[in-house]
């Protein structure tokens, strides 16, 4: 393929920009991002995770999984010899986050190729990793609010604790970090400029 | 604090665009910010980061920030056997160096050295230069060790303006 040259807006400063065959490139085609995991607590943030992580599974051709943690009913129970803390799994939350997750996933991820729901009783750090690490996923997206405390010996909130032990790459998206996602005049933009 | 910034000039180079990327994705990639410590685990991220430069026609601003030693600078009888600033040029040189080695040459980099905590220089950088992803490596420390080095990545997520992307060792790698 002849590499052929345009003019495009994409930054401040105008650039020259080749087009080159991908093969060339080693660029996109050599990602091999197949599996997306998005946990979500149905928080707003964690909605901003699943925009970024739909044209990202659009690009790539990947599948999103989506991820809720319910946190399990703990008891204390006596059984003669002390008492001890029991975990049960409550079931109805789950089913509930089974019914929710499903209709996010049918009205929210349209545009992936196929996009499946997994609900978790667990500590939600833990679960995290867990489903990654099951799930053989290229990529986490997760949501982290912006509401911290800026000393450093607070507790690390629960997209920290999976970027510390997650088997593959994380992208943390801020609540009130910038926009990486493209406005709809950008592509308006972006033509003109290669016209010119 | 004063932040002193060493930046070289923008390497002469194409931007490059995947034919297919930007219209497809709905993703608006421009400036990718990769800090370097010069560890393995940064050189990945920097592969990283220039894998999705290619696909996205983004600009990479490769950074290395040099820490400051105030309490030995403080101290009458330390002197320093190098100063900052002399750190600061051989970090741009490495830099410059890696630029040429592990990305490719059709994508636009800007090596830049910066002086200051390493954490705060990324996050006012990546604000600065109007960032669009932070790719960072950690080390993935966990427990005591985690306790007491920290890690400057954490940080980078708590305070950053954009999203980042974290990348470790030892990890399912998507390139």
């Amino acid at each position: 393929m002849k590499p052929s040259i345009s003019i495009i807006n994409a930054t401040r400063k105008a650039r020259k920009v080749v087009r080159v065959p991908e093969a060339r490139l080693g660029g996109v085609v050599r990602f091999r991002v197949r599996h997306i995991l998005v946990p979500t607590d149905f928080s707003p943030v964690a909605r901003k995770a699943l925009r970024y992580a739909r044209p990202l599974a659009k690009r790539f051709g990947a599948r999103i999984t989506l991820l809720h943690v319910v946190a399990p009913v703990t008891y204390e129970a006596d059984y003669g010899y002390g008492a001890v803390t029991r975990y049960v799994p409550d079931e109805r939350a789950m089913c509930a986050a089974r019914r929710r997750l499903g209709s996010m996933a049918r009205s929210k991820c349209q545009t992936a190729r196929q996009t499946a729901a997994l609900v978790r009783s667990g500590y939600a750090p833990d679960e995290i990793v867990n489903a990654a690490c099951k799930l053989k996923t290229d990529l986490i997206v997760i949501g982290e609010r912006s509401a911290r405390c800026s000393s450093p010996n607070t507790d690390p909130t629960t997209a920290e604790k999976a970027v510390r032990s997650s088997p593959c790459p994380v992208v943390v998206v801020r609540e009130n970090g910038a926009e990486l996602l493209k406005r709809r005049n950008d592509c308006v933009i972006r033509q003109i400029g290669g016209i010119k | 604090m004063k932040t002193k910034t060493l930046k070289a000039k923008t390497t002469n180079r194409l931007a490059v665009q995947n034919p297919e990327a930007p219209q497809s994705a709905g993703l608006r990639l421009k400036v990718i910010v990769v800090p370097i410590d010069f560890s393995a685990e940064s050189k990945k991220a920097l592969q990283y980061a220039s894998k999705l430069a290619a696909g996205f026609g983004a600009v990479l601003r490769v950074i290395h920030v040099v820490e400051t030693a105030p309490f030995l600078n403080d101290l009458p009888n330390v002197v320093l056997t190098r100063s900052e600033n002399e750190m600061a040029k051989e970090a741009l040189v490495k830099l410059q160096a890696i630029a040429q080695d592990e990305i490719d040459e059709l994508i636009p980099v800007q090596p830049e050295v910066r002086i200051g905590k390493p954490y705060r220089e990324i996050v006012g950088a990546a604000k600065v230069l109007g960032a669009d992803l932070i790719v960072i490596a950690t080390h993935g420390y966990t427990g005591l060790k985690h306790a007491l080095l920290g890690s400057t990545a954490e940080r980078v997520v708590q305070y950053a303006p954009c999203p980042v992307l974290v990348v470790r060792e030892n990890q399912n790698e998507f390139i």
